[in-house]
């Protein structure tokens, strides 16, 4: 007697389908799972013979062997219990073979036979819909998530009778109600630039960064607001769309980290993590790889806060996810790619104790100051296109009521510039200014002879690198689509250039 | 042994300084016949101690390594002078403790061209840094020759100040002249002996020690006629220098500060204690009665004429810095507005970013 389920597992952020069979014989009485498992995989055989029988199915002693294909996927995680539970089911004949065709199964059972919710959901029914299957059987608890993707039927279930009620028609349930209108359930958060007060050039910098997808870099004294402008960032980015919606879930849902109640993170992520994280939590890893910090503020912003405290050897690795836009990680048992479509913002004081060139309250010798930039690895600023100044503000600009743009009005200025773009580049690979390289720069960033000019007469009077050349010219392209300017002008390039990097030859001489 | 070998030798003996080798030269009359001096004898001169007589004994059995060094300094485009020399700075044989010997790049301070020491604080402001540079370039505009030590903030600006304004200027180092320190003032170092000298009485590889630095601050103080202090703390190694020069019976002058700034502090209370008040260099040219040469009040200013926007912003602005939201709290003008006019103002030479998005006057504009 035999019986087959469709399931699946996860690599990377990408399900893919899983075939369990489950045959009983006559023989000696035994329970074997075949199909290069991993040990808590294994482990699902005590579980699935517990619920079983504790969901009223008395096993007589028979030999059953499970196998999970294909064999060349290490199977890791505790989806298959349900699929494996039904698959003996239908091996014993207590549901028809033809009751289960189609229908993708997937969950963790308890002892009792209640079914508790897995990871990576969204990935494993998006996976389902691309296999051509009609249903999805989850744990309810899942279901929420399963509301995201259109176009096949998802049915949250409590437990492992429930489900066998639903194969054999004993009980009729109704499949979770899609989300029909996804913009309206929207939600951009709480912050809002007008929170803040003053700092007119750091917003501006701020929004030139949100529209083409610039780097950006703050420096400024401690309590000057870094952190508050940088937490705005995702308020001022365009909304999100339901593609993008998704691919952030995954990512989350993977990671178990998705809002409670919420099948989808609705707003763009903001991750800030600590300067004392590893390499491997920042851009994932690890013997059983998971997304890494920068995956999880894909599509957002990843907020390096006290940028010269973090490692250098940390900051290094961020080089390659920031040029790729994907992290790749390899193992024996494949490869695992997690997508780094990020906007980083990294904040820094200008000194040790934070007020250079305040020398007032700054007494920092010459040499310490250098040091103290030193720490910040070249690599990284490299990738960084605007460097910005916040000062601090005497406490009456900080404070009290002021009318200030509204994150809602700047968001509009990053969408059509945004929208600019996406029409420029329609035939590249690319979607923002900042992704310009090399040759792309010439093509799309033209300047007319007073532009080369002023260009040409400031890297003479500044000595800036040539380097920086590149960057002055990405930046002025994205000031000119603000602007609603074809060509790059004298006043998209002078601003540019006052968002230059940090060149650290010229710090404190 | 040639006698320049001999005072090469003498000037090169490692823990000798100044004043303990003016009494053995005093008693010996030549390095020649201290060569000869024996170790008993040698013991007996106050302050020279038991590691002093085996430094000695080792330089004395190491002769022709450093006749072969002395001979190097011609290769290392080094020259060497002693106090019995013509041509040694006359200003420095009025100190009890001259340098017995100066090894030097370039050329030395001329004994009949007024000279002024411009010091102050590394760590300056970037106020104190626009001062001392255009001071270093209006002296040197009126023909003053500039001492200083080469240092980071006050030091190198009042010598770059000086090379700008197309003058000489003399930086005394802490260490051998073949050695840059602070490296960060590289390109200084590298300008300097076109435009003055490098001076040290150490002998070419002598690394930067910080005890080393009182010991070449009265080199300073003895090469000038008078001394600028820029911006000092309290108790800081800026007023030491002073101190000895006061010693040598030097006149100080300090640029005033706002009592509650720390770089002033130094600065304020020489003042009280009956410094000089540095507003502007018609102070230093009145103390040589020097009239002010013509190119002074000239600047370099561009004669395009100036937009709305950058007067707005020029009006705004003073030799102090103000970082660019004051700016735009102050002119009401908006981000994109105010970048084209700092930019513009900043290529014309009106103004100039101390700090990145802090702007200031250029005091010689
Ligand atoms: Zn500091």
């Amino acid at each position: 007697m035999f019986g087959c389920v469709n399931s699946g597992a996860i690599l990377g952020i990408d399900g893919y389908p899983v075939q369990v069979e489950a045959d009983v014989c006559n023989g000696l009485p035994s329970f074997d799972m075949v199909g290069f498992l991993a040990s808590e995989v294994r482990e699902a055989r005590e579980r699935v013979r517990t619920a079983l029988k504790n969901s009223g199915y008395e096993l007589l002693p028979a030999r059953t062997t499970i196998n999970l294909s294909p064999a060349d996927l290490r199977k890791e995680g505790n989806y298959f219990d349900l699929p494996i539970a039904i698959a003996v089911l239908v091996a014993l004949g207590m549901i028809p073979a033809d009751a289960v065709e189609g229908i993708f199964f997937i969950g963790e059972l308890s002892l009792d036979g209640s079914l508790r919710p897995v990871n990576g959901m969204i990935s494993l029914i998006s996976m389902a819909k691309k296999e051509g299957w009609h249903t999805c059987v989850v744990p309810s608890v899942n279901g929420k998530e399963g509301a995201v993707i259109e176009g096949i039927s998802v049915y949250g279930m409590e437990s492992l009778s429930e489900v066998v009620a639903l194969l054999t028609g004993k009980q009729s349930f109704q499949p979770v109600e899609p989300e029909r209108d996804y913009a309206a359930a929207q939600y951009h958060g709480e912050l809002d630039f007008a929170d803040i007060n003053g700092q007119e050039s750091v917003k501006r910098a701020t929004v030139i960064a949100a529209a083409g997808m610039h780097n950006i870099l703050y420096v400024g004294p401690p309590g000057s607001g870094k952190t508050m402008i940088a937490r705005r960032i995702p308020t001022i980015l365009p909304a999100l769309t339901k593609e993008e919606s998704i691919e952030i879930s995954k990512v989350y849902s993977i990671c178990g980290l998705l809002p409670p109640e919420e099948g989808l993170v609705r707003m763009r992520p903001f991750r800030n993590p600590h300067h004392t994280i590893s390499p491997t939590a920042l851009t994932g890893g690890g013997a059983v790889p998971r997304p890494g910090e920068i995956s999880l503020a894909n599509r957002g912003v990843l907020f390096l806060d006290e940028l010269p405290e973090f490692q250098k050897s940390t900051l290094e690795i961020l080089r390659q996810p920031l040029e790729d836009r994907q992290v790749v990680i390899s193992r024996v048992h494949g490869t695992y790619v997690y997508p780094t479509n990020i906007v980083l913002c990294a904040a820094m004081n200008p000194c040790k104790c934070g007020y250079y060139p305040d020398r007032s309250l700054c007494q920092c010798s010459v040499a310490e100051v250098h040091r103290y930039l030193r720490r910040i690895s070249q690599p990284l600023l490299d990738r960084i296109d605007i460097c910005t100044e916040v000062p601090r503000l005497p406490y009456r600009e900080f404070m009290g009521e002021k009318s200030n743009v509204t994150s809602r009005a700047l968001r509009y200025q990053v969408e059509q510039a945004i929208g600019i773009q996406k029409e420029r580049y329609r035939k590249e690979e690319i979607l923002f200014n900042s992704q310009l390289s090399g040759g792309k720069i010439k093509t799309y960033c033209p300047l007319g002879a007073e532009e080369e000019d002023l260009l040409r007469e400031v890297f003479e009077t500044m000595e800036l690198s040539a380097r920086a050349y590149h960057k002055i010219l990405k930046v002025a392209r994205t000031i000119a689509d603000l602007e609603g300017a074809e060509r790059i002008q004298m006043e998209h390039l002078s601003e540019a250039i006052g968002y230059r990097s940090l060149d650290k030859k010229y710090w404190g001489r | 042994m040639t006698k320049e070998e001999y005072w090469y030798w003498f000037c090169t003996i490692p823990g000798f300084g100044a004043a303990k080798l003016q009494t053995i030269l005093a008693w010996c009359g030549s390095p020649k016949e201290a060569f000869r001096l024996s170790p008993e004898l040698l013991e007996k001169f106050p302050k020279v101690r038991a590691k002093d007589v085996t430094a000695w004994r080792k330089s004395i059995s190491e002769i022709d390594l450093i006749c072969r060094q002395y001979h190097q300094l011609e290769k290392q485009n080094i020259q060497f002078i002693t106090k019995e020399q013509a041509g040694y700075p006359g200003r420095l044989l009025q100190m009890y403790d001259a340098p017995m010997g100066l090894f030097y790049r370039g050329s030395l301070p001329l004994d009949d061209v007024p000279s002024v020491a411009i010091i102050g604080a590394r760590g300056c402001t970037s106020y104190g840094r626009e001062t001392a540079r255009v001071l270093g370039k209006q002296l040197a505009q009126a023909g003053i020759q500039v001492i200083s030590g080469m240092a980071l903030g006050i030091d190198g600006a009042g010598q770059r100040g000086a090379i700008e304004g197309g003058g000489q200027t003399f930086g005394v180092l802490g260490s051998g002249v073949d050695i840059c320190y602070p490296k960060e003032n590289f390109a200084l170092y590298c300008q300097i002996p076109e435009h003055g000298g490098l001076i040290s009485e150490y002998p070419p590889g002598q690394k930067g020690l910080a005890q080393l630095f009182p010991v070449r601050n009265r080199i300073i103080a003895g090469l000038s006629d008078c001394i600028i202090v820029v911006e000092a703390r309290k108790k800081s190694g800026t007023l030491i220098t002073v101190d000895q020069a006061l010693d040598q019976g030097k006149d100080i002058f300090a640029v005033p500060g706002r009592i509650e700034d720390p770089l002033s502090v130094g600065c304020n209370e020489l003042i009280r204690n009956g410094a000089g008040i540095l507003t502007g260099v018609e102070e230093i040219l009145d103390f040589f009665h020097i009239n002010a040469p013509k190119e002074m009040t000239g600047n370099k200013k561009s004669l395009k004429p100036l937009a709305n926007e950058e007067k707005i912003i020029y009006s705004c602005l003073s030799f102090q810095e103000k970082q660019i939201e004051e700016i735009l709290g102050e002119t009401g003008l908006t981000v994109s507005q105010a970048m084209i006019a700092l930019l513009q103002l900043e290529l014309k030479n009106y103004i100039y970013q101390p700090q990145k998005n802090y702007y200031a006057r250029c005091k010689d504009g």
